[in-house]
């Protein structure tokens, strides 16, 4: 391969990436101006008569062909103007930018405890297949994920919020404050969060340690005399998390990005509840500047996750 | 009618202007020990002497698009609580009866196409302004010429004719004439200072300003201690926090949990689990400002354009079966007429029973044997869908073969050609002024004609109606409507349903004032 194999394919993975988030903003307008009504109805429908609406509509310039309305707000967001609410006139930036910060410490949170406690137990069991620990983790995993998540959710506030009193059961921040300050406000999203999230990961983890583990590569190290903690970290550990990698990358996304049975269980203020909103009423700029960033980081986070598996994937690297 | 989707619901609700009026000293109502019977409601609070101090946590719904825009003022439960606290009104209801805030008198000519209103003296914004007609005007002309819930209720003024004729007295002139232009003024009129630009931070007269807010999370307001009215009440509260939480259900967790004194909009199958709960107080509207529920009928639509039809499917409804079965047992059964408990209601309307063989009989004798319908619905708001759905077996035993149109709660509204043009579709009324009403929903000039086009008669009677100048004559005008409606009209409005709350025993002071799903709390205090 030339040396310049690895600039011309971050080129390509980056024209994809464009590519990706165009297909994914046009799909989204799209669907926002297929769908019934807009967003003057929305705000004002049963409330004010036709022709008020109809003002409304062409004040906020939706009487104009669609494909103008896509171009102008391509036009402006290329530039870094994600355009203003139809629903209030405030600027989606400004909209987005407080609940993206939320959902991103959400899920930050929850992948942190989400990661090691995957690839901890993962290992813990596949190490130990058949054995009563790897029943253990499996059949509690397996419990765990079997259970809706609004179930768990709300089984948590049952006991830990309305039962004990030991920690709040809405997760709304005080005016002028943001959810860092006030750390508890996060234990029961996360904990939802992560019981969900944990059983599918553990599973692959393991499942991948047991194969890693009966590897050529780990028989001829264990036969050649390296010591077992030796071969775990060597051969058996990167070689196992590799097919997890692209499902955690999702997780991640799908963390990061907002998660609307949380945030609508706990009244925690992040990114899917204002998706919703904004979706229901027909607020186009918002849609499409939570769909962006939505997008973007399910971009990044599956570039990341090729490049991770890459790197440990001994097999991918030959291929390279 | 109305809907599900929290932001869409508040929104909807908004218009639903109600009468609040409470029993005793016009208290929200209390549901009884069984927690079954709204007849049973109780009005303990009413005795206990307000304490002053304290800070009370109230969570509403409210939405990412929440705003402190007192042009958006009404866009959601949190929006509009907020609002009734850093604005006072023109006036505002209390039964079915205007109670003057900032006007001090309302009165119109004799053919009520002027009215002139007295300001209220002594009143300042929370800036040290003082109160004007001038800065009254200013309002209602932002509010008329700006897409505003108010908007729709002043359509009639013209503002432009319109003018001040000193500093406390104001001379609003209409486009035609109208006799309940008083209940339009009483309806969320907030005033702000003459010349107001920005809208978002605009000044208000109210009994607390607003300290600091956080978008679709909570509200901090301080009480003004200079208020103009509190000789006469609140606030007694040093502090009010209102939480925007989404979720019914989340509500009442957190008001279980301690985290709030009260939540509005509770859902009707919370209300009757929490019932027995010693540690709260489950509350519901006074019943004028329950909403009705009906099955509405467009009578420009096939097969609604034969009167045979419109009249089988009211008797094809089991009413009792609907309260039992949609209301929980809460609601009681409605006489197909809107606005019931108010002053404006004439109580002989008779009900019609359920009768589905006088329904067979009528479909047959019209040649409509074996209709077939499709009722549009949807979840935007609790009793719609299950209206629908209990209609289906009900229909059955009349020789309707009724299907169910469900369509996603965001689509329900916004689709208003479907709207208008459906010929059988489910519909929850909320409560507002009766004359008011009747004429957002019925007659040539209506916003939202559900039952289609009036005929002459209705027309006529509409116009009658406006033209009514003085009590005696208001009343009669509105009862001829309301008559006319009960026999042709299209809405079969078949059950009453009631809007609940809780919150804990300590919170006193919470009174409806015409809106139930956005009480007002200027009055409201904990007691020890």
């Amino acid at each position: 391969m030339s040396r310049t194999g690895p600039l011309a394919r971050a080129l390509r993975s980056l024209a994809g990436a464009v590519g990706t988030l165009l297909a994914a903003s046009l799909l989204v307008f799209g669907a926002t101006a297929l769908v019934p009504g807009d967003a003057a109805a929305a705000r004002l429908a049963g409330r004010a008569g036709p022709e008020r609406i109809a003002e409304l509509r062409h004040g906020l310039g939706l009487d104009q062909p669609w494909w103008q309305r896509y171009g102008h707000w391509l036009w402006h967001a290329v530039q870094g103007d994600l355009g203003t609410s139809y629903a209030n006139g405030t600027p989606v930036a400004d909209l987005i930018a407080a609940r993206a910060g939320n959902s991103l410490l959400l899920g930050a949170v929850a992948a942190a405890l989400l990661l090691p406690l995957s690839v901890g137990l993962g290992l813990w069991a596949g190490l130990r297949a058949g054995r009563a620990a790897d029943r253990l983790v499996s059949g509690a995993t397996l419990a765990l994920v079997s259970l809706p998540e609004f179930v768990t959710g709300t089984l948590l506030v049952l006991l830990l919020a309305v039962g004990l009193g030991w920690l709040p059961a809405v997760s709304l921040p005080s005016a002028g404050n943001s959810p860092l300050s006030q750390p508890e406000l996060l234990v029961l999203p996360v904990l939802t969060l992560v019981s969900v999230c944990l059983a599918q990961n553990v599973r692959l983890v393991r499942a991948g340690v047991i194969v890693a583990s009966a590897s050529d590569a780990a028989q001829a190290a264990r036969l050649g005399g390296v010591p077992e903690g030796r071969v775990v970290l060597r051969w058996v550990l990167p070689a196992g998390i590799v097919p997890a990698v692209p499902v955690m990358a999702r997780y991640l996304a799908h963390l990061l990005g907002g998660t609307l049975v949380a945030e609508t269980l706990f009244g925690y203020p992040g990114l899917a509840a204002a998706l919703v909103n904004a979706t229901a009423t027909r607020d186009t700029p918002v849609v499409l500047g939570i769909a962006l960033i939505v997008a973007t980081l399910t971009v990044m986070l599956n570039l990341l996750a090729d490049a991770l598996a890459g790197v440990l994937n001994p097999a991918a690297k030959n291929l390279s | 009618m109305t809907v599900h989707q929290i932001s869409r619901r508040s929104a909807l609700r908004t218009f639903g202007v109600g009468v609040g009026a409470a029993l005793g000293s016009g208290l929200l109502a209390a549901c009884g020990s069984n927690g079954k019977d709204p007849a049973a409601l109780g009005t303990a609070a009413a005795s206990v002497a307000p304490r002053r101090g304290g800070k009370l946590r109230a969570a509403f719904a409210g939405s990412s698009a929440e705003s402190t825009s007192v042009l958006q003022a009404t866009g959601s439960a949190i929006d509009y609580v907020r609002a009734r606290l850093v604005w006072d009104t023109l006036g505002e209801l209390e039964g079915s009866s205007v109670v003057w805030r900032l006007a001090e008198s309302v009165e119109p000519n004799a053919d009520a196409t002027r009215w002139t209103v007295r300001v209220r003296d002594g009143v300042t914004f929370s800036d040290g302004r003082r109160l004007t007609a001038q800065d009254v005007l200013f309002s209602l002309r932002t509010l008329a010429g700006n897409p505003t819930t108010q908007s729709a209720l002043l359509g009639g003024l013209d503002p432009v004719a319109s003018t001040v004729r000193d500093p406390r007295t104001l001379d609003l002139v209409l486009k035609s004439p109208d006799g309940f232009f008083d209940l339009a003024l009483a309806q969320s009129i907030f005033v702000i200072p003459d010349g107001t630009t920005d809208f978002e931070h605009a000044v208000g007269s109210g009994p607390f300003v607003l300290k600091s807010w956080t978008r679709g999370s909570s509200s901090l307001l301080a009480a003004r201690r200079d208020y103009w009215d509190s000789s006469r009440g609140g606030p007694y509260l040093d502090e009010i926090e209102l939480a925007s939480v989404v979720d019914a259900g989340a509500r009442v967790n957190g008001l279980k949990a301690g985290q709030f004194d009260y939540a509005g909009g509770i859902t009707l199958t919370a209300a009757r689990a929490e019932a027995n709960n010693r540690d709260l107080r489950i509350v519901t509207a006074p019943k004028e400002l329950w909403s009705d529920l009906a099955l509405t009928m467009n009578l420009g639509q096939a097969p609604f354009t034969r009167p045979e039809a419109v009249e089988a499917l009211k008797y094809a409804i089991d009413r009792e079966a609907m309260v039992r079965t949609v209301t929980l047992g809460f609601g009681e059964p409605a006489d197909d007429a809107l606005g019931k408990y108010q002053s404006w209601y004439d109580t002989s309307l008779p009900r019609r029973a359920h009768d589905p063989e006088r329904a067979k009989q009528l479909l047959a004798a019209a040649g409509l044997g074996g209709l077939k319908l499709s009722v549009r619905t949807s979840d935007y708001e609790y009793g719609t869908l299950e209206s629908a759905t209990a209609f289906v077996q009900q229909g059955q035993a009349a020789g309707l073969a009724v299907a169910v149109d469900r369509i996603p709660a965001a689509d329900y509204y916004t689709d208003i050609k479907a709207l208008l043009s459906a010929p059988l579709q489910t519909n929850r009324y909320n409560a507002m002024p009766l004359p008011l009403q009747l004429s957002f929903f019925y007659g040539a000039k209506a916003a939202y004609p559900f039952t289609g086009p009036a005929d002459d008669t209705l027309d006529g009677l509409m116009t009658a109606m406006h033209a009514a100048v003085g009590d005696a004559r208001r009343a009669h005008a509105v009862n001829d409507v309301q008559h006319y409606l009960h026999e042709r009209g299209g809405d079969a409005v078949f059950a009453r349903i009631p809007p609940a709350a809780a919150m804990r025993p300590s919170v006193r002071g919470v009174q409806a004032r015409g809106f139930f799903d956005y009480p007002c709390l200027r009055d409201a205090f904990l007691s020890a």
